[in-house]
């Protein structure tokens, strides 16, 4: 900045001495040339006057000399006698005018005195020839003059001075004419020097208003963008002078507050419907303007131009851009309203879940003491009944007959199997509540256990089973879950099929286009109706009669509930005495969706 | 042999039914020892430490205590709890009962140091045969610790 401004100085400056020169200059050189000329005319005049003068002293030297040898002829006219006499009178005063006229000049004064000799000389011989004719001694006279003109020659004197007066005048003209010459070879480069100058400046100047008409162009152009940013912004942006009145606010801002734009410095505290006449808040203004502090995402509710609430967050700061301005204040509305009103929703819905999670687990531990409770109390009652029924039996001894004994057999068989129900009941709760032990899980070394358990529980020796065990994948799950899974599946397929003779039991796996898994236990035994097919996987639910093939109608259940908690579900396809088909599937390994079933 | 030379077996059993049956079984067993038989957990302490109703109870430390977990007032666990944090009391072997499959009632027995845990099954045969083993191991061969 300081540069730029040494640079503008040096420049003015500059331009300031050429001006001096280039218009100085020629003043000075013309001013000096008049004057030489003026000198010149009065050198030609002055030695014209000298040559003059010149001529004149020998003019009246000859004539005096006509004039005595006409008087010495006889005529005695007075004019004559004048007439010679009269350079008698003259020369010496005329001799004194010339020697002062060239003073200056060494060289005529002594041609001047050799002059003045020869005239003095020629004079004294005059008036003796005067003398002697007045006296009648005309040879004398006639000798006189003689003498005079012999004597005293004139003429070679008169011209060397005005030779000498001629050569110094020509010296003179071709000094002057030299000095002339200078003179316009000067004013000529200073007039184009000057022509050069005003160019120059010309050029200078047109560029530098082209400069500021380019600038002033881009500045309004700049102006004209941020006006039009200002006014698209949604936002409502407003500026105020230090009296809290309106300078400038943009049409969402006019809009927001129901102000008229036409309208100049309207107060801030009237604006709307009173949105900003808030005590509290004016104060904080004044202060961002009297002290410089800003005014920080102030939140807070306003009536606006509509009518209706809305909760706006408020930031405002003084804006002071030079020393001379006085402050003003830019204020910034975020109208919040409807983010306001989704907080406030998320935070219902926050409360309402926070109490849905504290009821499932108020729920969760009530069924936790529920089934507590169940293990205990409602399996006592009937190991009481089993164990009475024994000890009746043991005290009737030999008085009882085939019918009590029976009687007393079906009281205890009925107790165990309620017995084993509850148990059952208990697991399927349990699956139902624990939370799932995610982890990798190799399904192949599951299905390969489960399949050797079955094979073992196999009483008949003559049964034969043919496995066909495909290679399974590992997944993310529960193991011991999914062990259950496999333990009933295969079970229930080494169950239906202890009627056929050669038992063919298939486990295979297919991945479908999402990367789920769906794991299939296909065998060839009893089946069932599809007609019943949904009631397959009911607690309790039984398809075939106890006598038929045994079981509680739980295992199908757990299989369900397991799979279910996994993400993945369960469906079975059979035909009456052709063999049934339980499938299920697995999510690939996004287990998202069976974490959030653990309340289920 | 003097009646109180024979250190007696401490049945904890809330359940009426329960413990006729279990005092039975123990009798199948033949053994000696006198059973004495307990409603809840608070008898149980004033029993050992002899006092309440049992002050100046002139037999010693029982052979062995079946400790039924579900009780009035207080609980099975909560007596184990008591006893092993006594220094007298702290050896008497304990077994305890419970009609529950419950994990966590059979992980907190074992952490508070239980000599064995019972699950007290409906069949009631397989009930006389390991009450009656129980009574037998722990009255005939376990060979406690000498105490005064």
């Amino acid at each position: 900045m300081m540069k730029m401004q040494d640079i503008v100085n040096w420049r003015i400056a500059g331009l300031l001495l050429a001006v001096l020169v280039i218009v100085g200059l020629p003043y000075a050189v013309t001013l000096s040339n008049a004057r030489d000329t003026q000198q010149a005319v009065g050198l030609v005049i002055h030695s014209n006057a000298v040559k003059t003068l010149t001529y004149k002293i020998a003019y009246v030297v000859n004539d005096s000399e006509a004039a005595s040898y006409r008087l010495l002829t006889g005529d005695s006219d007075e004019l004559t006698q004048k007439r010679a006499s009269r350079a008698i009178a003259d020369v010496s005063g005329l001799l004194q005018q010339l020697r002062g006229m060239t003073r200056d000049d060494p060289d005529q004064q002594m041609l001047i005195g050799a002059l003045s000799t020869s005239v003095n000389g020629r004079i004294i011989l005059i008036r003796q020839a005067l003398t002697r004719l007045h006296r009648k001694d005309r040879a004398g006279a006639r000798q006189s003059l003689r003498d005079a003109f012999n004597l005293f020659k004139m003429n070679g004197q008169i011209t060397a001075i005005v030779e000498n007066e001629d050569n110094l005048l020509r010296t003179r003209q071709v000094i002057a004419s030299r000095q002339a010459f200078d003179a316009r070879t000067i004013l000529a480069v200073t007039a184009i020097a000057q022509i050069l100058l005003l160019t120059v400046i010309l050029v200078m100047s047109e560029r530098q208003v082209g400069r500021r008409r380019l600038a002033e162009i881009r500045e309004n152009r700049a102006v004209h963008r941020s006006q039009l940013i200002l006014h698209t912004l949604r936002e409502p942006i407003g500026l105020f002078d230090e009296d809290l009145r309106c300078l400038l606010a943009n049409e969402a801002f006019a809009e927001l507050y129901g102000l008229d734009v036409q309208q100049r410095l309207q107060p801030l505290a009237k604006l709307g419907e009173g949105a900003w006449n808030d005590s509290v808040l004016l104060q904080r203004l004044r202060d961002v303007l009297l002290r410089d502090r800003e005014l920080w995402d102030y939140e807070m509710t306003q009536r606006t131009a509509d009518g209706s609430d809305r909760r706006v967050v408020i930031n405002a700061r003084r804006l002071k851009l030079r020393e001379a301005d006085t402050p003003t204040l830019l204020l910034t509305v975020s109208d919040i309203t409807a983010r306001a009103l989704v907080e406030q929703r998320i935070n219902e819905l926050n409360r309402q879940l926070e109490g849905k999670v504290t009821k499932i687990s108020d729920v969760n531990r009530e069924l936790e003491a529920f089934s507590y409770s169940v293990s205990h109390d409602l399996r006592a009652p009937l190991r009481h009944i089993a164990g009475f029924a024994r000890k009746l039996d043991q005290h009737m001894g030999g008085q009882r007959d085939d019918k009590s004994a029976h009687y007393i057999e079906v009281i205890s068989s009925s107790a165990q199997r309620m017995a084993l129900l509850i148990d059952d009941l208990l697991v399927f709760s349990r699956l139902g509540r624990g939370a799932l032990r995610l982890q990798a899980v190799d399904m192949q070394s599951l299905a390969e256990e489960a399949r050797a358990e079955v094979e073992s529980a196999i009483q008949d020796a003559d049964r034969r089973v043919r496995w066909k065990l495909a290679p399974l994948p590992m997944v993310i799950g529960d193991e011991n879950m999914l062990r259950t899974v496999w333990q009933n599946l295969l079970g229930n397929a080494a169950k239906y099929t202890s009627k056929c003779k050669v038992a063919h039991i298939e486990v295979s796996v297919q991945q479908d286009q999402r990367g789920d898994y769906e794991f299939s236990v296909t065998d060839n035994g009893a089946g069932f109706d599809m007609q019943y097919a949904d009631k397959l996987f009911g607690v309790f639910q039984r398809l075939h009669r106890a006598s038929e093939f045994e079981g509680n109608g739980i295992g199908l259940a757990n299989v369900r509930r397991i799979v279910t908690r996994h993400g993945g579900r369960v469906w079975a396809e059979g035909k009456l005495g052709e063999g049934a088909s339980f499938h299920f599937s697995l999510p690939a390994t996004d287990l998202a969706g069976a974490q959030t079933r653990d309340f289920a | 042999m003097n009646k109180s030379d024979l250190r007696t077996i401490l049945l904890v059993e809330d359940s009426q039914a329960d413990a006729e049956m279990a005092i039975d079984a123990l009798g199948e067993a033949r053994l000696a020892n006198p059973v004495v038989h307990l409603e809840d957990g608070v008898d149980c302490l004033d029993y050992l430490y002899a006092r309440g109703e049992w002050a100046g109870r002139e037999t010693g430390d029982p052979v062995v205590i079946l400790l039924d977990i579900k009780m009035p007032r207080m609980n099975g666990l909560d007596v184990l709890a008591r006893m092993r944090a006594d220094e007298r009391l702290r050896r008497i072997p304990v077994v305890m009962l419970s009609s529950s499959r419950e994990e966590s009632d059979l992980v907190h027995s074992s952490d508070l140091g239980a000599n064995a845990y019972v699950i007290k099954p409906v069949d009631v045969d397989q009930f006389f045969d390991a009450v009656r083993t129980l009574g037998q191991f722990w009255a005939l061969l376990n060979q406690a610790p000498e105490l005064t």
